[in-house]
C-alpha cells in the first residue's frame, strides 16, 4: 500500500532535480531490494497517477528489483534471499501483508540470520533508489 | 538520488521540530519529550516521533501495543487525544530488534519518510548518546533541541561534550533541562544530586537557559498511561512552555 507514499517521494525527488537542472524528464529507473516486496505494478500506476500533477508529466518509471547478497559479517558467508527463505515466511504469516520488511527493509537483521552460523550480523543493501534518469 | 531521504525531508520542512536528546541515558529525555508533547496537544494537533528503535520507551509511556496501519500515505500515527505518534516499534510489535549501525540510518529515515505526518509540530524522542539519531535528524530538518541531564556532576560533564557539538553543528539548544533535581517535601525541598551548580554553571557559560525539573513520585503510577497525568512534572513542563 505504501507503494503510492514510495511513488510520490520518487516522483517530487525527480521533478526537484528536473527544476535544478532545467532539464525535461523521459525516463526514471529505479532500484528497490527484493526483500521489500514492493508491487512493482502499483509503483508504476501510482507513479503515472501522480506525475500528471508534476512537472514530469512525460517520465516513464522503470523498476529493477535487485535481489539481496547477504554477507556475514561474523562467519563471512555469503547467502541470498532463497536461502533465508523458511526465515522469512513466518515474518508474513505473524505480520500479514504490511509486515516491517515490506515498510522497512533494513530490518531484516531483526529477523532473519546467517544460515550458516546463526549470526544477525550480516550486510544488507536494503536502500531504494533513483539509479539513473534519461532526459 | 535517495527518495525517501527527499520524502523525510519534505514532511519536515516548514514545521517547528523540537528533539528530546542527551548523550546519558535514563535521565528522563522520553518523559520529557512525551509531557511536552502532551502539553502542546492540549492547543494543537502535534505528533511524537520516537527515534529510540532499541527501547521505543514512548509506545511503552503510552501502553500501545498495536501495530501501524499503512495506508497509501504511509504509516498511519496511533493516535491519542490530539497526538500522533510514530514508533519503529509500531511495525515489529514486540520482536527485538538488532541492526548494524549503518542500517540505522536507513530505519529512521524510513519512519521519518513514510511516517504520514500532518502536524505543524513535531517532538521527537531520542535514544541517549550522538548516535546515527542525531546524524538522521541533522540530514532530515534543523530540529530544536532540548537537552537533558541530571543534575550530578557526571551526567553534565557527559552533556556538555554533546552540547559542545550540537552548537558546533549549529543547532539551537533551546533549554538545557536539569531533571530530577528536587524533591519537594513537607519540610521543604531534598536535592537528591545535591545542588545544580554544575548545570547552572554550563548554561551560564554557554548562553543556554537552565530550566530544573522536580522528582515527581506519582508518575510511576501513570506509566502505560501517561496522557492522563497531570502533576506536578507536566505543569512545570507547561510552565516552561508558556515562556
Ligand atoms: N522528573 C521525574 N520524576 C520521577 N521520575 C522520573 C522523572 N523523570 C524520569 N523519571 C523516571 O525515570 C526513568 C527514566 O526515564 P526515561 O525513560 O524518560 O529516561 P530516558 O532518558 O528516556 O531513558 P533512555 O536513555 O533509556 O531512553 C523512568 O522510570 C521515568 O519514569
Ligand atoms: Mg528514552
Ligand atoms: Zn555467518
Amino acid at each position: 500500500m505504501h507503494e503510492w507514499a514510495i511513488a510520490m517521494s520518487v516522483v517530487s525527488s525527480v521533478e526537484k532535480w528536473s527544476m535544478e537542472k532545467n532539464l525535461g524528464v523521459k525516463k526514471v529507473f529505479l532500484s528497490i531490494p527484493s526483500l521489500s516486496m514492493l508491487e512493482v505494478e502499483v509503483l508504476i500506476e501510482a507513479f503515472n497517477t501522480i506525475k500528471k500533477e508534476s512537472k514530469i508529466r512525460d517520465a516513464e518509471l522503470e523498476v529493477r528489483v535487485r535481489d539481496q547478497n547477504f554477507k556475514c559479517r561474523s562467519c563471512g558467508n555469503v547467502f541470498t534471499m532463497k536461502d533465508i527463505r523458511d526465515q522469512l515466511d513466518p515474518i508474513l504469516r505473524d505480520y500479514g501483508e504490511e509486515n516491517p520488511l515490506h515498510i522497512v527493509p533494513s530490518l531484516i537483521t531483526a529477523f532473519a540470520k546467517c544460515p550458516k552460523c546463526g549470526s544477525h550480523d550480516f550486510d544488507v543493501d536494503s536502500s531504494i533508489r533513483v539509479e539513473g534518469i534519461e532526459v | 538520488m535517495n527518495p525517501i531521504l527527499e520524502l523525510a525531508r519534505e514532511r519536515l520542512k516548514g514545521k517547528r521540530v523540537l528533539a528530546v536528546m542527551s548523550a546519558k541515558g535514563g535521565v528522563g529525555k522520553s518523559t520529557i519529550a512525551s509531557l511536552i508533547a502532551l502539553n502542546f496537544g492540549e492547543r494543537q494537533k502535534t505528533a511524537l516521533i520516537d527515534l529510540d528503535i532499541y527501547g521505543n520507551s514512548v509506545l511503552k509511556l503510552f501502553g500501545i501495543q498495536k501495530l501501524h496501519e499503512v495506508s497509501k500515505e504511509g504509516i498511519e500515527p496511533f493516535r491519542v487525544g490530539n497526538l500522533s505518534i510514530f514508533s519503529v516499534g509500531g511495525l515489529v510489535g514486540d520482536h527485538y530488534i538488532v541492526l548494524p549501525g549503518k542500517e540505522e540510518g536507513n530505519v529512521l529515515e524510513s519512519l521519518l519518510g513514510l511516517a504520514n505526518l500532518r502536524e505543524e509540530t513535531v517532538v521527537i524522542d531520542t535514544p541517549p548518546g550522538m548516535g546515527e539519531e542525531l546524524l538522521t535528524l541533522k540530514r532530515v530538518a534543523n530540529p530544536e533541541v532540548i537537552l537533558v541531564t541530571l543534575p550530578s556532576k557526571l551526567s553534565v560533564m557527559v552533556v556538555e561534550q554533546m552540547l559542545e557539538y550540537l552548537l558546533e553543528s549549529k543547532l539551537k539548544v533551546e533549554w538545557i533541562v536539569a531533571n530530577m533535581c528536587y524533591l519537594n517535601t513537607p519540610f521543604g525541598p531534598i536535592y537528591p544530586f545535591g545542588k545544580p551548580e554544575f548545570v547552572e554553571k554550563l548554561g551560564v557559560e554557554k548562553g543556554i537557559k537552565v530550566e530544573y525539573l522536580p522528582v515527581d513520585p506519582e508518575l510511576e503510577d501513570f506509566s502505560g498511561r501517561i496522557w492522563d497525568y497531570s502533576g506536578l512534572l507536566k505543569e512545570e513542563i507547561r510552565k516552561i512552555l508558556d515562556e
